[in-house]
């Protein structure tokens, strides 16, 4: 699975491993990585490590699509309550996969 | 879930980029699946979903829920391949019904990493093939056996085999009539498990006696589950010393609301000679009835 990771860093010197896919759901890591990105190393001198820690929390528990915020629960019931084919019509996801021939 | 009161991006039949979520995304709304759903749906939806599937990462826990009418040895051959999947990184797994004690050598012998292991209603699991198991898991910390037909001998040897056991559920049928003490596992526990903090042993046979071994030797215990547990009065100096230095007990005629499993007392009349156990049907209350066919079994043959 690709993994690029960016690391935050709190005011009071913690850092934070993320995969960057996660961190950017959030608009305030969206803009910082936009203005302030050393290396992979985003420094947020007004936020200490709890809160920051919160915030990655909530990423990893939220997908944002098209502006709108779910959280990965009721993504997950969606699939969880439908077949294979009503998952790709609700989800809009093409059938590129070649079963298996069946003996 | 009616669709009108789905949030506007999830409305069907509407064009949303579901399909460039980025894999760690993917990931993390698919791992709330169960382990069956993901191989027999999640993973057949689409390549880039039979990636993130496949992604050791995936299965590091599994959760084996079972659906009704869903044949014992395609389930073992499903949770298998599902181990198989996790290469070695498995820490805790989660089966109802079908466990076998090869299967769970299998378990054993490819994930020495294991922290947490839950069997219920495995009748099929013997004694010896749990001792063979636990020996090989050093790391475990949780261990739920559940109406299995075990003996409390097997407790010893996980004990002593599993020094990070921290909390242990044995749980079975609870009855009054005829009764029967026996304090064989509560000894077990005080003799080999003395870093317990959870103990959960729902319509256990053991006496004050076998209680006050436990609180002997299980100083950092936090919660204790007596419910069912007919043997034990626990009243006077007993109660004192549970409720003084347990953060939570259940006694015996508690409520049952928030019990996962069937707790019907199975009292037996005197007149029954014959069949002085008798055994209710076991019935996991589920979330779900989903039931569907399989017409994958080749998928996990190797």
């Amino acid at each position: 699975m690709s993994e690029k990771k960016i690391v935050l860093k709190s005011s009071d010197g913690k850092t934070i491993d993320v995969a960057k896919a996660v961190a950017l759901q959030s608009q305030t890591i969206t803009h910082m990585v936009e203005d302030s990105c050393v290396g992979n190393e985003i420094p947020f001198e007004n936020v200490t490590g709890q809160v920051l820690a919160k915030v990655i929390e909530y990423c990893k528990k939220h997908v944002v699509v098209d502006g709108e915020t779910l959280t990965c629960k009721t993504v997950a019931h969606v699939i969880h309550t439908r077949t294979i084919d009503e998952i790709r019509t609700f989800f809009n996801v093409e059938n590129d996969y070649t079963p298996r021939k069946k003996q | 879930m009616a669709s009108s009161s789905l949030p506007p991006a999830m409305k069907e039949g509407e064009h949303r980029n579901w399909a460039e979520l980025p894999p760690e995304l993917t990931s993390s709304i698919l791992h709330r699946l169960g382990a069956i759903e993901i191989l027999e749906n999640a993973q057949k939806v689409c390549k880039s979903w039979y990636r993130v599937c496949k992604d050791p990462s995936m299965w590091r826990k599994i959760d084996m829920l079972n659906f009704k009418d869903v044949d014992y040895d395609l389930l073992e051959k499903m949770c298998r391949h599902a181990v198989d999947l996790s290469q070695g990184g498995l820490v805790e797994i989660d089966i109802r019904n079908f466990c076998t004690d090869s299967l769970l050598n299998y378990i054993a012998d490819s994930s020495s990493n294991l922290r947490s292991i839950k069997l219920a209603m495995c009748y099929q699991i013997t004694n010896e093939g749990l001792i063979e198991a636990v020996v090989k898991l050093p790391l475990l910390e949780d261990l739920e056996i559940s109406y299995c037909s075990l003996s409390g001998e097997f407790l010893k040897v996980v004990g002593q085999s599993c020094p990070n056991l921290k909390t242990l559920k044995k749980n079975c049928v609870g009855y009054r009539r005829p009764r029967h003490e026996c304090d064989d596992v509560a000894l077990a526990i005080a003799e080999t498990m003395s870093g317990l903090r959870h103990l959960q042993l729902f319509g256990n046979k053991l006496t004050d006696a076998g209680l006050n071994a436990i609180l002997d030797s299980c100083p950092n215990l936090e919660h204790l589950d007596l419910r069912q547990c007919f043997n034990v009065n626990l009243v006077g100096d007993l109660e004192k010393r549970c409720s003084e230095r347990i953060k939570v007990v259940r006694r015996p005629n508690d409520s049952i609301h928030d019990y996962p499993f069937d707790a019907t007392i199975n009292d037996v009349d005197s007149s029954e000679d014959d069949y002085p156990y008798g055994f209710s049907d076991v019935d996991m209350v589920s979330d779900d009835e989903f039931y569907y066919d399989f017409s994958g079994a080749s998928d996990y043959d190797d």
